[in-house]
């Protein structure tokens, strides 16, 4: 009886062991000699490592596992070649023995720089961020993005700061367009092809004044991914009133960048009142304070006659009852490493309506006396722009900028007063053409010293003709 | 009888080649953040690995105060004294590092023998090129995770961290005391690794004890010295660990840790 007990609580045991699993083996080289130190990790599938041992002098390895259906063992060792098996266990199996011969193998790695992701690099004077670290899927556009990163701030005017300061330039792989009205590019451009933001401190319009001259501006550069495929992106909106007057604005942006060439075309058409010309007269006559070796920013035919009125104190927009179309095109172009070709071309055609009617009667003791007047102001305008800039690289050290500027506008006045019934008319036309030469040459000697040529050619006609009746 | 001896002698060669052809050594710089961003090298093989300071440069000393209510803390970093780089030193049987005493004396200590027990998680990430898995464990009471390659079979690693089936390539604790990045790393085959240190000086290795004994003795002499120069009346420095009310400082190695 007692024996019986005894088998019985024996089995219980044994049954109990039964489902701890020795996986064990020796490794060895094609010498047959036992290898040191060699990883065995136990894997679920590719990515879940059950457990893992190295092997000993003897090039024996253990586990010690619980019972699982299909698992794999890999091998490897430094200057082996990794080996993979799989084994399958059978419910009732103890101990599987799985040996293995590693073959010699020569693996050989170049310096690889690794730089474990960093998020922010900051190399002198250039902070650069990786994208994609800071994208979320509800991003659609640069200034989304830029509202992440700390350090950038964004205003609701679209303004973009860094730390205090407004950033002078909003660029694309180095080329910029907008200059200070970078809004239009931050708010519409989208986000994929993007591949990191520099934040260029002290930075000089002249690559090559980089260091020397002292400047406190900060750019904004956009990096795109290497493959970065063409892509057309774009805004437009239209506005129109139908109730009475027939006011309508129609605003629309479309750009396309790639490596190489990048197009922006812009264009406004508008009956509300809305100066189209504000968003591109910084592409016109960029505004560069306190450039080195400028010359001639200041030179400009002042017109002598001016057909305005005055007008009551109500915002601009809601005096000018206007017609204007615009249209332009700006293209930037690489076709080599040293030469950059920058286009600009503009139309602008614009129709402006002003009437005023005024009546003072006055009173003054027992005398009185009526004015009335009635003012009619008709204003035409068409400007058509064309800038060309050519970037060379000569060397390094030298560069050459030639930038030809080409300006035809046609302005017409007509005045209209009819003050207590006497009619006067006024007429006013005037031409303008205007054309901007500039050379810059540049070479930097050393860190400290270069030298800037600039010769600028302006030939600037603006007559006027004048008529009164 | 001849004849053996030549067919013997071909054997001969044949294994000599062999042995010669599987040497392969590898480099792994590594940056160290902690209170001060310090550089690390790391030549290791198969069997070995030497981890040592690029730069050294001395320090002075550096202090920072504290002030809370009713009471002053005075927080002095002793600045460095000496040049000798900080090593580590793994041979798979022992482990062997370098470390200063407050008056600058440098004691080499042989590792207890721990093996890094290590959770291996299935997150993967890129470091350079090389696919990284994730591992975390817990040593001397603090949480490590460590980011290493299997592209690169060495149980090797930054700092004192090891026996992982790749070579680590990030380290971090939990607190962050510490966060170690590899930066740069060649391998290269049929290139003996000469590791630049005198068995003389391992000989001379004392144990975890000891080292932490000579330590403690170390620093209340220091403190002594630094009492003895107080004016009359001023109350002592204490030593953090004797004082009750002190502010328990969180470290990357608690000795007392089981763990």
């Amino acid at each position: 009886m007692r024996k019986n007990k005894l088998l019985i609580i024996l089995f219980f045991l044994s049954l109990n062991i039964f489902s701890q699993i020795k996986i064990k083996g020796i490794i060895k080289d094609v010498t047959n000699k036992p290898l040191l130190g060699v990883n065995v990790v136990l894997k679920k599938d590719s990515l879940n490592i059950l457990e893992y041992t190295f092997s000993n002098r003897e090039g024996d390895y253990l586990f010690d596992i619980h019972h699982h259906e299909k698992l794999f063992l890999e091998f490897s060792a430094l200057g082996f070649k990794k080996e993979s098996i799989s084994i399958y266990l059978e419910k009732d199996s103890k101990e599987i023995i799985k040996n293995i011969i590693l073959k010699e193998q020569s693996f050989e790695l170049d310096e690889i720089i690794v730089q474990s992701e960093k998020i922010i690099k900051v190399k002198k004077d250039t902070v650069e961020i990786s994208v994609n670290k800071f994208l979320t899927t509800n991003d659609a556009t640069v200034e989304d993005l830029l509202k992440k990163i700390p350090g950038i701030s964004v205003d609701s005017q679209g303004t973009i700061k860094i730390g205090n300061q407004e950033i002078e330039k909003l660029m694309v792989d180095g080329d910029d367009f907008f200059e200070k009205g970078y809004k239009i590019l931050s708010k519409n451009m989208p986000l994929d092809q993007l591949k990191k933001i520099q934040i260029l401190q002290k930075y000089s319009n002249n690559r090559l004044l980089k260091g020397i001259e002292e400047s406190d501006k900060i750019a904004l550069n956009l990096v795109l991914k290497d493959d970065a495929k063409r892509q057309w992106f774009g805004n437009a909106s239209l506005s129109y009133d139908v109730l009475s007057t027939n006011k309508y604005h129609l605003k629309s942006y479309l750009m396309n960048f790639g490596k190489k060439n990048k197009y922006i075309f812009l264009s406004n058409f508008n009956s509300i009142g809305y100066n189209a010309t504000g968003d591109i007269n910084h592409l016109i006559k960029p505004f560069r304070f306190d450039e080195p070796a400028s010359i001639g920013d200041d030179q400009q035919v002042y017109s002598l006659l001016n057909l305005s009125s005055s007008v009551p104190n109500f915002k601009s927009n809601r005096t000018n009852f206007n017609n204007a179309e615009l249209g332009s095109l700006n293209a930037i172009f690489n076709p080599t490493e040293k030469l950059k070709i920058k286009a600009l071309g503009f139309f602008n055609w614009d129709e402006t309506d002003f009437f005023r009617n005024n009546i003072d009667v006055v009173n003054v003791n027992s005398s009185n006396f009526t004015n009335t007047e009635n003012y009619q102001l008709k204003n035409k305008k068409q400007i058509a722009f064309v800038k060309l800039d050519f970037m060379y690289a000569i060397s390094k050290t030298k560069t050459l900028e030639a930038t030809t500027k080409y300006n035809n506008g046609s302005f017409t006045n007509i005045s209209n007063l009819v003050f207590n019934g006497n009619s006067t008319l006024e007429n006013l036309q005037e031409k303008n053409t205007l054309l901007d030469q500039k050379i810059t040459y540049t070479n930097k000697f050393n860190d400290q010293k270069v030298f800037l040529l600039t010769a600028r050619f302006i030939n600037e006609k603006a007559p006027q003709n004048y008529s009164l009746n | 009888m001849k004849v053996m001896k030549k067919k013997m002698l071909i054997i001969f060669l044949f294994t000599f080649l062999n042995i010669n052809s599987q040497e392969i050594c590898g480099t792994i710089e590594y940056e160290v953040k902690g209170y001060k961003t310090i550089y690390f090298k790391m030549i290791f093989n198969d069997n070995f690995s030497f981890n040592t300071e690029k730069e050294v440069k001395l320090s002075d000393n550096e202090k920072e105060t504290h002030k809370s209510e009713g009471s002053v803390t005075n927080k002095i970093i002793e600045g460095r004294r000496n040049l000798t780089p900080i090593f580590l030193y793994n041979d798979k049987q022992n482990f062997y590092f370098n470390e200063e005493f407050i008056d600058g004396e440098i004691a080499v200590v042989k590792e207890d023998k721990i093996t890094w027990k290590w959770k291996i998680l299935s997150e993967t990430k890129k470091i350079g090129n090389f696919t990284c898995q994730k591992a975390q464990t817990t040593f001397r009471g603090s949480a490590f995770t460590a980011w290493f390659t299997n592209e690169i079979p060495v149980p090797f690693g930054p700092w004192k961290a090891k026996d992982l089936p790749g070579l680590i390539l990030e380290l971090f604790d939990s607190n962050e005391i510490m966060h170690i990045t590899a930066t740069k790393v060649t391998l290269k085959s049929k290139e003996k690794c000469v590791f630049p240190i005198n068995e003389k000086t391992l000989k001379k290795a004392v144990s975890i004890q000891s080292y932490l004994n000579t330590q403690k003795k170390k620093d209340k002499e220091y403190f002594a010295r630094l009492n003895s120069k107080l004016p009359k009346g001023s109350k002592p420095f204490k030593l953090a660990e004797d004082c009750e009310d002190c502010p328990k400082e969180i470290k990357l190695e608690n000795f007392n840790e089981k763990k």
